[in-house]
Parts: C-alpha cells; structure tokens; sequence
C-alpha cells in the first residue's frame, strides 16, 4: 500500500478533467469547477422543482424551499433596512451557493470547493469590490466618511485614518479565510481520524465513533459558515448604504 | 395567519400583498428566526480569525511593496504593525456587537417572560 495515496491532503488536490489552455491562461475544466457547476445545478434544481407545484399548503420541499428564502429576507431587511432589498437577490444566491458548495463537500469522494482560499477569496473580493462600488454610488466622496472616526481629537486622525483603511482592506482576507479555514480544517480532520480507526485495529472503534460525531458537528460547520458569510456580507453592504458610524 | 379565507380575486392581490409586506415591516423586531447571532465560542472563534487576517495583510501588502519598491524591511514592519492594529480593531467591533445582541436577546427574554 503506498503511503502517499493515503495522505489527508489528497482529497484537496485539484485534477484536470477537460484541459482547456487560452493564451498564456490555464482555463481548464477541474474537478472544482465541476463541483461548482454541480452546486449551482443542485440549487437551481432544489428551488425550481420545490416551488413547481404552487401549493397553497407547501410540501415538504416546498416548505424548505420557502424557509431559506424567508430566512435570507429577513436577514437582509433587519441587518441593512428597506434600502438592503434591491441586493437581495445576491446576497441569496450568494448564501445558497455557498451553503450547497459546503454541505455537497460533506458526502464522501465529492470534492469541496471552499476549501480552496482561491474560491473563497474570489467570493469575498466580489462583495468587497461590489459594496464599495456601492458605497461609492450612493453617497460619493462622502462614503471616504467611514475612515474617519467620528468625535477624535485631531492629532491621532493621521495614525487612524491607515489604521480604518486597512481595517476595511482586510474585510474580504478574514470573510475568505474564515470560510477557508473552517472547511479546510474539517475535512482534515475528519481525513486525519479516519486513517487512525485502520492504524488501531480494533481499537479503531473510538475514532470511528468520534468521527461520526465529527461529521455531524461538520455539516452543522458547512451550514453556519454560509450563514456567517452571508451575515457579514450583508454588514458591509449595511456599512456601504449608511456609512455613518 | 388566517388559513379558512377564501381564494379572492387576483386583481386585488398586488394590494394585499403590499398591505402584507407592511404589517411585516412593522412586526419585524430585528429578530432572525434561527441562529441569530454567532454565540460565545463562534464569537470568539471569529475575533481570532480577525486578528490574523490584519497580520496576515498587514505583513503580505507589506512584503509585496517591499520587494516592489527595494525598501526591505521597513514598509513590511509598518504595514505588519497597522495591519494588527486594524485586525484588533476589527476584532473588537466584531466583540461589541456580539455583546450588544447578547444584551438585546436577554432583555427581549425578559420582557417576554413578563408578558
């Protein structure tokens, strides 16, 4: 048995599926893009096909369909206000997405995207360049009022103001390294616990227990992380339509 | 919710449900139905990755100049030092409105339990 084919990074190891090279680009289809065309095809599939019947008293799937999509709204409306609804169509896409991507990584042989800090990186540079973008359109110049603090004396303004700037430029880092941390660090885990219950024989059957826990607490990992972004998206789009703080 | 109504017409379905819409705006109580915030371990969990995304920043913005502009090491320095001020910063904002949720959830519990 080779040692290497074991290794708990592996399942992280990007494959080439349908080489596809543009210029100097390597464009090629991989096993992530798959998955990410698998996980917008599952939640075009779950929202379409749920809502299909139209039924008055939703079904099951209808009801599960109607949930996420009444918990996205009211999220959007109490953490950005009325002004937040015109954004609610990404910030839904954007929670659905990543909810998929995270929780189609926890069935076994499937590969997850977002525990690639590339994926989660692009992910939170779109919000960051679009809610500055935002900001920039509603309130102009005076959106540059969020680097200011507000009642400080005027002489540490020169120390602050970087201090505020960078604290705004590292929002996408931590939004993407969070993510990536999270799913990467599990799916390690779990890789590590499952190559001791072969290592300890029958004493394997503790780490198999743990590992069971593990998933659980995993997919509720896969589940809170969507939501922990999404939430944080919308305090910056929040940030950008009332940037007085 | 009323579930005996009848079906009315659609045409004045656009009123009621902007009439609907509304009462919801009212009732909304800035209140998630689930999870509403990230509580204790997740909270601090969050402040942890906030600090080192400011370091992680700080320095790399810092080294990536350097190199850029020949001015190793003191932009790295710098920017490392601001970049943990500002990941504190952040930390500590993330901090407060977790505290500020938690102090508003128990006085919506209270207030419940007094009803």
């Amino acid at each position: 048995m080779a040692a290497e084919a074991h290794s708990p990074l592996e399942q992280f190891e990007i494959i080439k599926l349908i080489p596809i090279q543009i210029g100097p680009i390597d464009a090629s289809f991989t096993n992530a893009s798959l998955f990410m065309v698998i996980a917008v095809a599952a939640v075009t599939a779950f929202l379409t096909l749920s809502v299909n019947t139209r039924s008055l008293v939703p079904g099951r799937w209808q009801s599960m369909a109607e949930i996420s999509y009444q918990f996205i709204a009211n999220l959007v409306r109490d953490s950005t206000g009325t002004e937040g609804r015109q954004y609610f169509p990404f910030i839904f896409t954007l929670f659905m997405f990543i909810l998929f991507a995270n929780v189609l990584g926890m069935i076994p042989y499937s590969f997850t995207v977002t525990s690639h800090i590339i994926v989660t990186l692009a992910l939170a540079l779109v919000v960051f360049i679009g809610v500055t973008v935002i900001g920039f359109v509603k309130h102009g110049l005076k959106f540059l009022g969020l680097f200011v603090p507000s009642g400080v004396p005027i002489f540490v303004l020169p120390l602050l103001v970087p201090i505020e700037i960078i604290s705004y430029f590292v929002r996408p880092v931590s939004l993407s390294v969070r993510l990536f941390l999270n799913m990467m660090v599990g799916h390690t885990m779990l890789k590590v616990f499952a190559g001791f219950v072969v290592m300890l024989g029958i004493w394997g059957v503790a780490p198999l227990a743990f590992i069971a826990v593990f998933t659980g607490f995993e997919i509720f990992v896969a589940v809170l992380q969507a939501y922990i972004f999404t939430v944080l998206s919308c305090l910056y789009l929040a940030d950008a339509l009332h940037p007085h703080h | 919710m009323s579930e005996g109504e009848p079906p009315s017409p659609l045409k004045d379905f656009e009123a009621r449900l902007r009439a609907a819409r509304e009462r919801q705006e009212e009732n909304s109580d800035n209140r998630h139905p689930l999870l509403r915030s990230e509580r204790g371990v997740s909270a601090g969990y969050r402040v942890a990755v906030e600090l080192f995304a400011g370091m992680l920043f700080g320095g790399g913005v810092g080294w990536y100049l350097d190199r850029l502009l020949g001015t190793r090491p003191w932009l790295m320095v710098v920017l490392f030092i601001l970049g943990s001020a500002a990941g504190l910063l952040n930390g500590y904002r993330a901090m407060m409105r977790a505290d500020r949720e938690e102090s508003e959830r128990e006085r919506d519990d209270e207030t419940r339990r007094k009803d």
